[in-house]
């Protein structure tokens, strides 16, 4: 198992924020509300609601047009482009609804690179890589490329990379979309336990209530608003 | 099978995405069309300069008279009286070559004619004779004149003065000369002052070498050029009943019999084959680099096509799924190749025309120094060279189109197969790819070993193309050896680097065989020319051991021409300070129609000097061998090209028949490919009636320095001879000089090949950026930087230019290997020592790696720019 260290989840506040592109779309509309570290949100809501906007705003890939997001005391809108890496390196995981992973590299090497980012020596960076794949039942498959592995074997090993820093924060955007329902109920344990067992803070977007039903809180969003 | 339906989502629509790349495409093949169809215009205007000159000066001739020796005796022309009771006119002519002025004069060519019949032949117009050419002397297109009348208004009379000349329009008009006005012509060493009596129009003989042409009496032609007693052709004019080609098949068998042993019969025609001959070897080793430079271009179509398939796979999935049969898939792809090729061929031909020019005055020059002094090739455009290379560039382009667009044909409907499935595919074919790579290695290396064809080295191009071709197939395999050799030990840049570079082997490896493509054809030139350079270097300085060279003085032109009389030879033997000299004169002749020369030294001269033979023996022994026995030395070149040994027997023509010689010895030769059969002076001039010489070496007492004895030599000479003196050292730098300046166009052609190379791989990054953006986007959402990303993509080009650096050292040096001992040897028959230029070819790696890293900046500033956010919502 990853070695967690209890209490290091993200405290996530989200003040009025608003998202428009091209000043005439509006994807988020005056959204608040607040995170308490260690635990399991589910953003639910249909298509278009805005759930995946709010996740790259809590991963720092976007910016708000009005309001703020603070995670962990910091403004991410007042980050500078190298502190925004950093944060996406070191303090936000995500995972992703069609894996993402990249398909010139291994199992092992997905993992492995977040390590080699933070500059973790090579042979260290593949070890630690090796046991985190095992660690997610993937024992053995850590020279298989993306193509070789199934959809629940390819999202463990997106798991896996995301929290292989030791992020506070793991962001994880309909992440059984593309699963049968015995592969997504595989990952969405995996986050659970990962919350239970590490204390990491997690926000998952979902349109399914038996994939949110795994979260320990519900946030409901319709047109870019918070549902009361 | 309905085509008009599908082009659109498959090849237009994304085509339009992806401008940018498409005009790199187009540009690439553009360079390389560009490039063949300069050189080949510049070699078909020298040609045609020529044989529109030999045109020309044939005029209305259907056989002509030539000599294969030193010249036509005149008592041919008592021989030949028969046929003038069959109504066949007979025209002599001497034709050489003269400078208007001692040493910055131009080039002419002369002709010297019989005015009272040359009519008859050659068509003649004075620039103020009357519309319907009754003026001057008798014209040929003049329906009432007989050719042996003189129909002139003062003209003729003047015409038979022994200074009169006729110059023509052009050249008056060059040279801002009238009716009147004193020409200056050089010629064999003294300058006359010629009268000008008339200026000619440009039609007939007046427009060959682009008008450069004097013309003048026969006698004083003969007198100019030391030819009493000699001429240059005898044209033969046939009447109307004598024009069916039987009638014309007697008469040229009839006067072949009749003729002399060294003089020969034939179709005018036939002197240009022979120039045709002369040059064939050079215009063909240029337009092999020419079609290299293609060859890199045509490498754009396949990189972008198979590009392009891979990035439209889901549409061509799409499409089959809705209906679209596999072969509409095909053609479409082999139009959207065809459409590149044709645009980019189009583009390439316009460009060709205006980079003509400049290949011309390097071709043409070259041509000049070597082969033809009067030569003054106009640029002519072609139509047939302008057309066949759009035709070659766009069927290439085609060519190169079907391995993608098959590919394309057999994607599944509805394919969903992951990116990686399809690499796993490619490198599944690496094994075979590099297993016939290797055999065509193996066939380029059996290739060499065969001999010429028809005189050309047809299995050596054969070669070349092999190793090009198997190096190709095996860099897919370079591409995964120098990944695992990296070993696992890499930081994050690398490990993306390496696997972008290993998982879209596709792109990568077709990037790096196209530089390495380009990278082999430049190693391999700058080792053959630099290797070429260092031979003719050493072999300048253990033949030319004389102190001072003398020949006539030949106004701007490069090499001489004429020959000295015997009275400049014994002036100069006479000059206080010359201790010896050795004549050398020579002149051109066939054998089995393949130009060669004749020459005579002073054996006893060259005996006590240094002479280089093949087989490495001690040419003093040699050539005194020589001359005691009555023997020939032969050049390299000649004993390649015809197959001849020391102790073979040569034959020479003579007046009074071959002579059939010993061959003493093979001696190296640099300064002529078309090989020479050297006999000692005293045997030359008792087989020919020929004295003077062409240039002399001279040996002065020790003490006397060569400027010094340039300056004795001129100061005797002043007032009776005009010499070109050059002292040891200056021959040695004009030789180099020459051998630079006919090479520079080689030099021009290397940087072409990697320019077009260098675009290739920035074409592949553009690419490889543009498919990877989902992937650049995940990096930086796992905390890449923007640096990390730039990195990335800089390590993947530096990557493909060292992998295509190593490929490309490796086959050039196979290439120069190929050039320096089949093609050069068999083209020229020269002998080459190999010379690696290290420096040279380590600035040049260091600028291709750098041009290459150059070439990266752009695709990973656009990497570095990707909006993870927007690339990820795709799906």
């Amino acid at each position: 198992m990853i070695r967690i260290l209890p209490g290091v989840g993200a405290r996530v506040v989200v003040e009025d924020v608003t998202r428009t592109y091209d000043g005439s779309v509006t994807a988020l509309a005056g959204v608040s509300f607040e995170l308490a570290a260690g635990t399991f949100t589910a953003l639910v809501g249909p298509s278009g609601c805005g759930k995946s906007t709010l996740l790259n705003l809590l991963g720092a890939l976007d910016t708000a047009s009005s309001g703020r997001v603070v995670v962990d005391g910091r403004d991410l809108a007042r980050l500078g482009e190298s502190d925004r890496d950093e944060y996406r390196l070191r303090r936000a995981g995500t995972v992703f609804q069609f894996f993402n992973l990249l398909p010139t590299m291994t199992a092992v090497e997905n993992v492995a690179l977040p390590l080699l980012l933070a500059g973790v020596p090579s042979g260290a960076a593949d070890e630690r890589a090796a046991a985190a794949l095992i660690s997610v039942g993937l024992a053995g498959k850590e020279r298989a490329y993306p193509y070789q592995l199934s959809g629940g074997q390819m999202q463990r090993v997106a798991v896996a990379r995301a929290v292989i820093n030791g992020p506070a924060l793991l962001l994880a955007d309909e992440p059984t979309g593309n699963l049968d329902s015995k592969a997504g109920a595989q990952v969405l344990e995996l986050i659970a336990s990962l919350v239970r067992e590490r204390g990491l803070t997690a926000v998952m977007a979902t349109h399914s209530e038996k994939a949110a039903a795994y979260a320990t809180r519900e946030l409901h969003l319709l047109d870019g608003r918070l549902a009361p | 099978m309905r085509l008009g339906p599908i082009l659109a989502p498959l090849v237009l629509r994304p085509a339009r995405r992806d401008l940018l790349r498409f005009a790199l495409t187009v540009s690439g093949i553009a360079v390389g069309v560009a490039t063949m169809c300069a050189i080949r215009l510049a070699n078909a205007s020298v040609l045609s300069s020529f044989a529109r000159t030999v045109d020309f000066v044939a005029g209305k001739a259907g056989l002509t008279v030539l000599h294969d020796g030193p010249g036509i005796p005149e008592e041919v022309l008592e021989r030949l009286a028969w046929l003038r009771a069959e109504g066949v006119t007979l025209a002599p002519a001497v034709t050489e070559t003269a400078a208007t002025g001692a040493y910055s004069g131009d080039v002419v060519e002369v002709l010297g004619i019989d005015p009272l019949g040359d009519g008859a032949v050659r068509e003649y117009r004075d620039v103020h004779a009357a519309p319907h050419g009754a003026a001057g002397i008798a014209s040929a297109k003049s329906p009432a004149t007989r050719p042996d009348a003189v129909v002139a208004f003062g003209t003729a009379g003047r015409f038979f003065g022994h200074d009169a000349v006729m110059v023509t329009e052009t050249f008056a008009r060059a040279h801002r000369l009238r009716e009147g006005d004193s020409l200056p012509l050089v010629a064999g060493g003294v300058e006359r002052r010629m009268r000008i009596v008339a200026v000619l129009a440009a039609v007939g003989p007046a427009r060959a070498a682009g008008g450069n042409v004097v013309f003048t009496d026969l006698a004083t032609a003969q007198e100019l050029f030391g030819k009493v007693g000699r001429l240059d052709r005898i044209d033969l004019v046939f009447p109307a009943d004598l024009s069916s080609p039987e009638a014309r098949t007697r008469v040229e068998e009839e006067v072949r019999a009749s003729l002399p042993p060294g003089v020969t019969v034939g179709r005018p025609e036939r002197r240009a084959e022979t120039v045709d001959r002369m040059v064939r070897a050079f215009r063909v080793n240029l337009t092999l680099l020419g079609l290299i430079a293609l060859l890199v271009g045509v490498y754009f179509v396949y990189n972008t096509l198979s590009i392009s398939v891979l990035r439209r796979r889901p549409d061509i999935g799409v499409v089959r799924a809705l209906g679209g049969s596999a072969g509409s898939v095909f053609l479409a792809f082999l139009l959207e190749g065809g459409a590149l090729g044709l645009a980019g061929s189009l583009l390439g031909a316009a460009l060709g025309v205006a980079l003509a020019r400049g290949a011309l005055l390097a071709v043409g020059g070259t041509a000049t120094e070597y082969y033809l002094p009067s030569a003054h090739p106009e640029l002519t455009l072609d139509v047939w060279v302008l057309a066949s290379s759009v035709a070659l560039g766009t069927l290439a382009s085609i060519a190169s189109a079907l391995a993608p667009a098959l590919e394309a044909a057999r994607v599944p409907p509805a394919a969903a197969m992951r990116h990686g499935s399809v690499e796993a595919l490619r490198r599944r074919q690496v094994a075979p790819l590099a297993a016939g790579g290797a055999l065509l290695l193996a066939g380029a290396a059996a290739a060499s070993r065969l001999g010429p064809v028809g005189g050309l080295p047809v299995y050596g191009f054969l070669a070349v193309f092999l190793v090009v071709a198997g190096a190709s197939l095996l860099a897919p395999a370079a591409v995964l050896l120098a990944a695992r050799l990296a070993g696992r030990r890499l930081g994050a840049s690398a490990r993306i680097a390496r696997a972008n570079l290993t998982g879209s082997l596709s792109r990568t490896a077709v990037a790096v065989a196209a530089l390495g493509m380009g990278l082999s054809m430049m190693v391999s030139v700058a080792v053959m020319v630099g290797s070429f350079r260092s031979t003719v270097q050493r072999w300048v300085n253990d033949t030319l051991k004389s102190d001072l060279f003398v020949s006539p003085a030949a106004g701007k032109s490069g090499p001489s021409f004429g020959r000295l009389p015997e009275e400049a030879i014994r002036l100069i033997a006479s000059v206080p300070g010359v201790t010896d000299l050795d004549p050398f004169l020579a002149f051109g002749a066939t054998r089995d129609g393949v130009p060669f020369t004749v020459a005579s030294g002073r054996f006893a001269y060259i005996a006590e000097r240094d002479l280089p033979m093949v087989d490495g023996r001690d040419a003093r022994a040699v050539v005194r061998g020589a001359l005691e026995r009555g023997e020939a030395l032969v050049s390299e070149p000649f004993a390649e090209k015809h197959g001849v040994k020391t102790g073979d027997v040569v034959e020479i023509p003579t007046a009074r028949g071959p002579k059939r010689l010993k061959v003493a010895g093979v001696y190296i030769d640099y300064s002529n490919d078309r090989g020479t059969v050297t006999v000692d002076r005293a045997l030359f001039r008792r087989l020919y009636d020929l004295d003077g010489a062409v240039s002399i070496a001279v040996a002065l007492a020790p003490g006397v320095s060569a400027e010094e004895g340039r300056r004795r030599i001129l100061e005797a000479a002043r007032g009776r001879f005009v010499l070109r003196v050059r002292t040891n050292a200056s021959l040695r730098r004009d030789v180099l000089k020459i051998f630079d300046r006919t090479f520079a166009i080689t030099y021009a052609l290397e940087g072409v090949a990697i320019a077009v190379a260098v675009l290739g791989v920035f074409n592949t990054l553009v690419a490889l950026v543009l498919e990877r953006r989902r992937e650049i986007g995940l990096l930086r959402v796992l905390g890449a930087s923007a640096a990390r990303v730039k990195s990335a993509v800089r390590l993947e080009a530096a990557a493909i230019g060292a992998l295509g650096s190593a490929v490309g050292l490796l086959s050039g040096a196979a290439m120069s290997l190929i050039l320096v001992h089949v093609i050069n040897r068999q083209s020229f028959g020269w002998t080459i020592r190999m010379d690696w230029p290290f420096r040279t070819l380590a600035g040049a790696l260091a600028a291709v790696l750098a041009t290459t890293l150059l070439a990266s900046h752009h695709p990973a500033r656009m990497a570095a720019a990707t909006d993870a956010a927007a690339v990820l919502k795709e799906e």
